[in-house]
């Protein structure tokens, strides 16, 4: 990480940055979950 | 030879845990607040009394044991052990107060539940409780989940020096940030972020269930402080299914993930750095293993006909494991359906998530992920040094923030942490059979669920539950919310009171 990103950067747009990012991070779970929901439901329903 | 603690030993906890309890003293302040502005006349009493106990005692202890003497590793420890059990006890002063509790022992259960971030309840009648004393035991988990010690450390203390040997001692070992003051104060700055819009997404969403815009705000900042500080305490005594809404779970399930994420890979994704946080090792480990048994969940409950659809297995099973992966314990169900309805194989995937829990340096509980992690990376280089030549030179790395050698004593760090958990967890179990009103399964589950502080109960917990059973859980909370080492530094510091050569 560059020191340089942490001044630059305001931090609103950091904070932005970062829960866009777990957002994306917490979609691609969901995404994991009911993928493999639909999975079982057609392999076992 | 043991060396006996000094008089200045003394002093030194002594002045560290008035600072804390000063902290206690005016987070309290707040419910009181709200207890004045709702006319809560019983609760304002109760939280003003417990309030200016803490503030008395702090600023006595403050006062009368000033010092400057710099704080040594086992200070530290010390320090961290006795301000998680003494700020629980003074916690637990307004709960009795207020009545809601059959003992003291029952409030101080409470109390040190929502400090640890356990969410394991027994309170009476939760339904009707007043809105301070409601509001207070999450205001408990905000205070415990960013870590009380360094809360009132950050913003009390000068000298970073200090702070130092508080911030490892406290089972965070991750340095975020050179300066441990503004370490604390970036968590406060993702606490605070995800706050505001958690809370604001919770409050549309409850709105649109058909929620008051008053109770739609209440509910919103206390299931934010539940979920995103991975406690688990409800508003209300059904958990998650008071609501019967999609749009909360996955808001709620979106905080306990982003709840779970350490600090270090919060830092990594303000920074525009994602990389890091799927090359982590914790990452790497929790992805397997949640997937694994979230499988075995899926398969457990289709065999079992609990659930036939997706939505069902969505809603329920993702949302339990996501919930036991966190540490955070809010349930989707009545506690006894996970033993009476979800056959066996789910519940016991629950437990081995339960057990896992989730990342280090976050407010989750468990062995943690990189404590798994490095245990398997061990065997794999165990492995390797048997299969090559002798002569060979084994070397493994693992990616932890950055690339890291795979060294001798952190793996033996890891396992003994490991190890200690697991038999917690055993005899945890073990004390639940000994009264007789419980089977194996139901104490295993429960005493993983309160040695990992998860908070998903079966139906052991509960207000009429034993008084040994329930000092059991407490210690237990308290174990696992400081991860061994600091309770150990302690004992040993108290055997080395009685035992100890005196220095010279």
């Amino acid at each position: 990480m560059r020191a340089s990103t942490r001044r630059d950067v305001p931090w609103h747009r950091r904070a932005a940055r970062g829960v866009g990012l777990a957002l994306a991070l917490c979609l691609a779970v969901f995404a994991v979950g009911a993928v493999m929901s639909v999975l079982f439901v057609l392999a076992m329903g | 030879m043991i060396l006996r603690p000094g008089a200045d030993d003394i002093r030194l906890i002594g002045f560290y845990l008035g600072k804390v309890l000063l902290g206690l003293g005016l987070v309290m302040l707040i419910p009181a607040a709200i207890a004045l502005i709702a006319q809560e006349w019983n609760a304002a009493t109760s939280f003003v009394i417990g309030a200016s106990l803490c503030i008395t005692v702090g600023a006595a202890s403050d006062a009368r044991f000033h010092t400057r003497r710099p704080l040594t590793w086992a200070h530290g420890m010390v320090i961290v052990a006795l301000a998680w059990l003494v700020g629980a006890v003074f916690a637990a002063i307004p709960m009795y107060l207020s009545g809601r509790f059959t003992d003291p022992l029952a409030a101080l259960f409470e109390a040190m539940s929502g400090l640890t971030t356990t969410g394991m309840s027994v309170i009476n009648d939760l339904d009707h409780t007043p809105i301070s004393e409601d509001f207070y035991r999450h205001l408990l988990q905000f205070a415990g989940g960013q870590g009380i010690v360094i809360v009132v450390l950050s913003l009390f203390a000068a000298g970073g020096a200090r702070i130092a040997t508080l911030y490892a001692s406290e089972a965070r070992d991750e340095r975020v940030l050179p300066n441990f003051i503004r370490t604390a104060r970036f968590i406060f700055m993702v606490a605070g972020t995800f706050l505001v819009l958690g809370t604001s997404a919770l409050f549309v969403a409850l709105l649109t269930t058909g929620f008051t815009p008053d109770r739609a705000l209440y509910h919103a900042i206390n299931l934010f402080f539940a979920s995103f500080d991975t406690g688990g305490f409800s508003v209300m005594q059904a958990s998650m299914s008071y609501y019967h809404s999609l749009s909360v779970e996955l808001i709620v399930m979106v905080l306990m993930i982003a709840g779970t994420l350490s600090f270090g890979l919060h830092f990594a994704l303000w920074n525009g750095d994602p990389r890091n946080v799927l090359r982590h090792l914790e990452t790497r480990t929790l992805a397997v293993t949640s997937t694994i048994f979230f499988a075995a969940v899926c398969f457990g409950l289709l065999r079992a006909g609990t659930y036939d659809s997706v939505e069902a297995l969505f809603r329920k099973g993702f949302f339990t494991l996501v919930s036991a992966v966190s540490s955070t314990g809010h349930q989707v169900n009545v506690g006894e359906t996970y033993l009476s309805d979800w056959g066996v194989l789910a519940p016991a995937a629950i437990v081995g998530a339960m057990a896992i829990g989730g990342m280090a340096s976050s407010t989750s509980g468990g062995i943690k992920a990189i404590r798994i992690g490095i245990a398997f990376k061990t065997l794999l280089h165990d492995i390797k040094r048997i299969l090559l030549p002798e002569s060979a030179l084994v070397v493994t790395t693992y990616h932890a923030g950055r690339r890291t050698t795979l060294r001798d004593d952190t793996a033996r760090a890891a396992t003994t942490i490991l190890l200690l958990f697991l038999v917690t967890h055993l005899v945890g179990a073990m004390v639940g059979l000994l009264y007789g009103e419980f089977d194996i399964t139901q104490t295993l589950f429960e005493s993983v669920s309160v040695g990992s502080n998860i908070g998903i109960s079966i139906g052991v917990v509960s207000p009429e539950m034993p008084h040994g059973l329930m000092a059991v859980y407490i210690a237990m909370m308290w174990l696992g919310r400081l991860e061994y080492v600091a309770v150990f530094a302690l004992m040993g510091y108290v055997f080395s009171l009685a035992r100890g050569k005196a220095k010279a």
